[in-house]
Parts: structure tokens; sequence; C-alpha cells
């Protein structure tokens, strides 16, 4: 049975772009998924077989933020885009216990998007860790690759909510995953559970 | 049609006045075997006189075919007869309907009489073997006011809506290849024994699909998803009429004997990549119920198209659920846009929403999306609270275990559901002109405001014609019909204010995207219209306050200017209102 490293996170401010078509609008994933998490981690401590998911608490605030991106030839400025911004966002990371990895007991992590213009700056404090897991019927709060589930005690159910996450399989290319998301009916854990 | 029952017709009796027969008063629906031999050879006329088994009636069904009518009479009927006033038991009669989402005590009329046809124009018309169509371009008021049942308790459906579904019922046991033999119907006892055998053997499945589609749409064009869902709504209405029961623009409720109709459901939708969130149960006759979800032992599941395991770049832009197979390019932007198949067949239809389109290449163009909704689950249960009320006022014993909402009464309830619906629309297009309005569904519009205070005028016309129709959900402690407005400028992306309009957080909601939202009960809604805010420059200033933080604004109200300026206010939140809510009303107002 696996075991997990349970960490709390703050951020002031975050940016988790959904993958939608919005022209000059990017809305935020309400969510911090598997993808976003995970890679960071990888990247912080080495591309080892890390796995983690998140689960804020409460939902975190929203606001907007407008920028606009310069051409990096010209340097003249596009068309203004609004972004959608987390504020004050509380949370737990559950990363799976690795043997490869010495998680610090605190650490800063970058997620998501606009990191150079301040945003993305995660605290994460460990919490302890959790092995006699409960798990129950309920619905999923995150969202995980439907191949990594069972990393995470997870057991499909009738009702799933499914979409696709991107994993990379190197540094310029990855592939699109199938994934449960968000609302599914599961088996699990009781903390990735609403 | 010649010489084929036609079961809608079977209880035009009910529509006949009592005739005066040695010495008494009869009314011919309760005594077929007067008539009877009026039209020997009549298979409607048949059906007429011999669609019951009850102790109370001289004939019963001696056939297969009227044995099938009297079981989908039952299963149309707005009450259940295990329930039903027993011998003995006295009631009062009213032939007019009461609407349970509609009606109180005033409107009963005890002894009232409706019935108006002579017995001898009844006989002639089924004589000419008449069809259903033929039979509801007559008597189609008649059948509308008359009450199926006309006893006080039990006339909370139309005869009119008892008909369609009786012959909608027939028709799915015919279709189902039930039947029993002749000569299993020779007596009036061995009927009632083999009925009661029957209906516990016999089973149907009730299932109800709710359509979802994974599209986030974002160009006028990409808006075209909600047309076609719609469309296969009613294509399935189409396609499988006797089956459906019950719809809304993204919900159906069916009814079938086996599972080949809903496989076949299945295919029509993942045509277009949607997957169905579906419920489904089986049971025998004497146990379905409307609501599938209510059924011990049912069968919840979410049906999507077959979806791979992964997907190489690039994945569809607009569904994320499928490779992207076409790239298109928009003519009016230039922008590229990688689609799937099922998102490129979606957009093939071209732009159906003229208006819309013509709206997001002009600048400074302000929307109001609008959408009711209608909360399936919340319907049933509203209408079981309302029909116990109801019974209480009559002083019927037991009505806990007597109020049973069925198939009936949610057929009854679409009828008005619908018709308020249209109303709604043409009251819209009337305050604000058709060019100003764009019909996505039945039950969503976007309509084009130059000031945030004009979705006043859409919440005094949704207060209209909800109290009009529905005026008892004012009562309930939620509405099962809610209504979303979200506003913004007409270029942000329509998938965001998608969100807050398929998820209504309460009964009537305003959101104004970046400014703020409101979430009231329905029974609050005419008190927030009747605030009197009367001053216009404290009011703004208010608003102006409320957008920098709302604990000022609170101050505000009830600060020494506030007394002067907002008592209104204050009363508002004494009586129950949230900060939240009035402050989003004040900005909606002041602007």
């Amino acid at each position: 049975m696996p075991e997990y490293l349970e960490y709390a996170l703050e951020s002031e401010a975050l940016i988790l772009g959904e993958r939608i078509k919005g022209g000059i609008f990017r809305p935020s994933c309400k969510t911090l998924r598997w993808s976003t998490i995970t890679m960071a981690l990888r990247k912080l401590f080495g591309p080892k077989d890390i796995h983690a998911v998140v689960i804020f608490d409460p939902e975190p605030e929203t606001t907007y933020f407008v920028y606009s991106p310069a051409e990096r030839v010209t340097g003249i400025n596009k068309v203004p885009l609004q972004v959608e911004v987390l504020n004050n966002v509380r949370g737990k990371v559950y990363i799976v216990k690795n043997g490869d990895v010495n998680f610090p007991e605190e650490f800063v992590i970058f997620l998501g998007a606009l990191i150079s213009k301040g945003f993305g700056k995660c605290n994460l404090k460990y919490e302890g860790k959790i092995n006699n897991i409960e798990r129950t019927k309920g619905i999923l709060n995150t969202r995980i690759p439907i191949k990594y589930k069972d990393k995470f005690l997870i057991e499909e159910k009738d009702k799933p909510v499914y979409g696709y996450l991107f994993e990379p399989t190197s540094e310029t290319s990855g592939i699109y995953i199938k994934s449960l998301f968000e609302g599914s009916e599961v088996v699990g854990p009781k903390f990735l559970l609403r | 049609m010649e010489n084929e029952l036609v079961p809608e017709i079977h209880d035009i009796l009910k529509l006949a006045r009592e005739i005066k027969k040695d010495g008494q008063t009869l009314n011919p629906h309760s005594k077929p075997e007067l008539v009877i031999n009026d039209l020997k050879d009549n298979p409607t006329w048949q059906g007429v006189c011999k669609h019951h088994h009850g102790e109370r009636f001289k004939t019963f069904p001696d056939k297969s075919d009227l044995f099938l009518l009297d079981v989908a009479d039952n299963l149309a009927s707005s009450t259940s007869r295990v329930l039903r006033f027993g011998r003995g038991e006295r009631y009062e009669i009213d032939d007019s309907v009461f609407r349970l989402w509609k009606n109180s005590s005033s409107d009963i009329e005890k002894g009232r009489k409706l019935r108006s046809l002579e017995l001898k124009e009844i006989i002639e018309f089924v004589a000419q073997n008449p069809s259903w169509d033929k039979y509801r371009e007559k008597y189609n008021q008649k059948l509308i006011q008359q009450a199926e049942d006309a006893k006080l308790g039990n006339n909370i459906v139309s005869l009119y809506t008892h008909s369609k579904l009786t012959g909608q019922f027939y028709r799915i046991l015919k279709n189902a290849g039930f039947s029993i033999l002749d000569t299993e119907l020779t007596d009036r006892e061995t009927v009632s024994e083999n009925y009661k055998d029957i209906v516990g053997k016999w089973k149907l499945t009730v299932f109800k699909c709710k359509v979802n589609f994974s599209q986030k749409p974002f160009r006028v064009r990409d808006l075209n998803v909600l047309k076609v869902r719609e469309d296969i709504i009613n294509e399935i209405q189409q396609k499988f009429q006797d089956n459906v029961l019950f719809k809304t623009s993204n919900e159906i409720l069916l009814i079938s004997n086996d599972g080949m109709l809903s496989d076949q459901i299945e295919q029509i939708i993942a045509l277009y990549g949607f997957w169905l969130e579906k419920v489904s149960a089986t049971s025998p006759i004497t146990g379905l119920k409307p609501n599938p979800l209510r059924v011990i032992g049912n069968k919840t599941f979410n049906k999507y198209q077959n979806l791979v395991d992964q997907i190489n770049p690039p994945i569809c832009e607009i569904c994320q659920l499928a490779p992207a197979e076409y790239t298109r390019i928009d003519e009016k932007s230039g922008v590229k846009e990688e689609l799937c198949k099922y998102c490129r067949q979606i957009q093939e239809g071209g732009e159906r929403l003229t208006k819309l389109a013509k709206w997001t290449y002009v600048e400074d163009i302000r929307t109001a999306w609008l959408k009711v909704s209608l909360d399936f689950d919340k319907l049933a249960d509203t209408l079981r609270q309302l029909y116990i009320e109801y019974l209480k006022w009559l002083d019927i014993p037991d009505p806990e275990r007597k109020a049973e909402i069925r198939f009936s009464v949610l057929f009854e309830f679409q009828f008005d559901y619908d018709n308020f619906l249209n109303q709604l629309k043409e009251e819209i297009v009337s305050k604000f002109d058709d060019e100003n309005v764009e019909q996505i569904l039945g039950d969503f519009f976007c309509v084009k405001i130059d000031k945030l205070s004009e979705i006043i005028k859409i919440l005094r016309i949704y207060k209209e014609f909800i109290e009009c129709y529905f005026p008892k959900f004012k009562e309930t402690p939620e509405s099962p019909i809610k209504l979303v407005i979200s506003c913004s400028h007409v270029k942000f992306p329509f998938f965001e204010h998608w969100r807050y309009l398929k998820n209504p957080e309460d009964d009537v909601n305003v959101m104004l995207i970046g400014r703020g939202k409101m979430n009231i009960k329905l029974k609050q809604l005419g008190n927030l219209l009747d605030l009197k805010l009367a001053n216009k420059t404290a009011i703004e200033r208010l608003a102006r306050m409320a957008e920098t933080s709302e604990e000022l604004a609170f101050m505000q109200i009830f600060s020494e200017e506030g007394i002067k300026n907002h008592p209104e206010l204050q009363e508002a939140l004494k009586k129950g209102f949230n900060l939240r809510d009035l402050l989003t009303y004040v900005k909606i107002k002041s602007d």
C-alpha cells in the first residue's frame, strides 16, 4: 500500500491556465492537477518517479490580471490578454512516498504561468506521513491520469468525468493521456475527495 | 386508422353529461354496460366501454388489446389505484384540474361539473372512427379543462394529458410484445386475478438521460453545439415519440421494455462526441416511478464515445477529448483552429446565431445571457410536497402515503412549462425588440442591453410569468425552476458565462462578470424589485464604494448618512437579504 507525504501549500497568487482557446481571455483551472504539480516537483528534484496531487481548501478567490506580451523580435506589445488569477491559495499536496527522493521539510516551488511576473510562488511545509489510508466512495476533487490512478488508490466507478492531461515525454514534446477529472465518482482516499 | 382501436379516445365518456335512466341520474362513464351495444363493431367504442376490470363495472376487457388498454390506462392515471378512495369512502367532485404548481384552495369549487357533451354526440363522433388528431381538434379545450379523475384529491391531471399518455403506454406495451390470451379474459374475476399477476411480472425500464458536451464554446460558431444538442434531443423525441415522457433542452425521460432503445440513443449521441449521464431503473409495472433515481437498485453511469488512452498532439482545441484531424482558419479573424471530426461537424453548421455574430464585430456592446433551467429531481420532490399540502387541505387521511407523483403529473407540468418558456420569450422579444434578442434554445437567450439596469426589466418579466404559471414555487424552500443571467461585454468568452449558466447556485442568479453576483430565492425576488432606491446619486456612490470594498459599503449603509439615504437597504438587510446580493443589485440599478 503506498504511503503519502502531506505538505501544506500556500501561495499568494497562482495562474493555472486551462488549455482552452479563449482568445484574449485565459481562465484558470480551479484544481491543481497532477501534471502541474508532478512536473514542477520533477523539475526541482530530478526526473524521478515522482507523483503528486493537490487539493485546494478552501476554494481560492479569483481576480483578473491584464498584461500585454511583447513580440520578442520587435518588442512591440500585442493585444492585451486577461488571465484569471487564483489568490490566497491554500491547499494540501500529497506526494506518493518515493525512496529515491529526500523531500525537505520546507521548500519553495514555482507553478503555473507568468512566473517572471511574480506569480506562481508556492511555499510547501511538511505536515506528516499518511499510511493508514481510509478509502471511500465519493467525488474526486482533482485530476489524475488513469494510468497512474493506482498510485493514488483510485478506483473508477460508473460516473467518470474524463479529460486529457499533458505528460511530457521529452524537453520539447509530450502526449495527452486519458485522465479522471474533478467530479468523477470514484472510490479513493478521503483526502482526495470532495 | 379504420377499424383500429384508438387508445387515446378511451375516456371520452368523461366528457358526457349525466343521463337519466329508470328514474336515476347516471354517469355514462361509470355505466358503460348501458351503451356498449350502441357501436358493437367499433374497436374504439369497445375500448371506451371495456377498459376497466374493477368491481364497480359490469363490463371488463375480454380481448388482449383491451387488456393492454386497461394496463395503459392505469399507468397513465393521476393516482395509483391502490391509493384511491376505497369503497364507502366519502369524496367530493370538481371537474376542473387542480394544478399543484398553480392552484390553491380558493380555486376549488366542490360539485363543479364541466362535462357538457350529449351522449348522442359522442356516439356519433366515435362511429366515424376518428383518429387522436381528430379527437383533439374537436374537443381540445374540453380535454384540457376536464380532470381525468374528478374526485377532489385525484383531480391533478387533465383528461388531455391522461389520454395522450394512455396512447403512448398502450403502444409501448403492444410493441414490446406484451399480450394475454383471450381465454384468460373470460370473466371479471379471472381478469382481475390475471391483472394482479401480470402487473407484477411485466417489466419496463425508465431511464433519464442528460446529454452533456465537453466543448468549451468560444466563438459564435462554437455555440452551434447547443443547437446540435437540442436537435439531437428533438430527433430522439421524433424517433421514439411514444417512449419519451418528459424533456428539456438537455435532458430526456424515456420508458422502454428493453435496452435496445438505450443503445440506439447512445449511438445517436456518440455521433457528435457528446456524453450521457444516465440513470435507469427496471421495475414491474406496479412499481414504476417517474424518477429512476428514487428507485432502489437503480443504475447510474456516464457513457462517453470511445476515448483512446493517449492522444499525440495536436489535440482538438474545442473539446480537448479527441485528436485534432482538421485545421480551420477563421475567415474573419484569420485565427487557426485545430479541430477533431466531431467539432468540425458541429462548426460546419455555419453561424446559426446571426445576430450574435453581428454583435461580436461591433464595439461596446453589452450582452445579458439568460438561461432558465429545470431541476428534474427537485421537481418531482417539490410536486410531491405540494400534493401532500393539497391532500391536507381536503382533510384526506394519510396524505404522505397517498401523495405519489406519477408520470401523468410530470407530463401535465411539461405542458405548462413549455407554455411558460414560450410566453417568456415572446415578452422578452416584445420588450427588447426582436433585433436585440438572440434565441439560442427554448430556454436560453442572449439579449443586447445598453445598461445594466435593463436586467431589472428581465427580472420583472421573469417574475410576472413565473408567478402566473408556477406561483406555488414561491412558497417552497427551493424552486425547481432556476434563472441565471450572466452579463458582460459581448467579447467576453462564452465558456466562462456557461460555467455560471449551467450551474445555478440558487433560484434567481445574476452574475456581473468581474463586478459581482447575486443569488436569491424566488420568494425574495418580489421584495428585491420593490426596493425603492430613490436617491440616484447616493446609490451610484454606494455602487462605486462596493466595487472597492463590500465592508466599506456596509458601513456606509449603516452610517448617519446611510440612515437618511438607504433606509430600504437597512430594512432589506435586517429582513435577511445578503449584503453581497444587495450590493450587486445596487450596481445593476445604478447603471
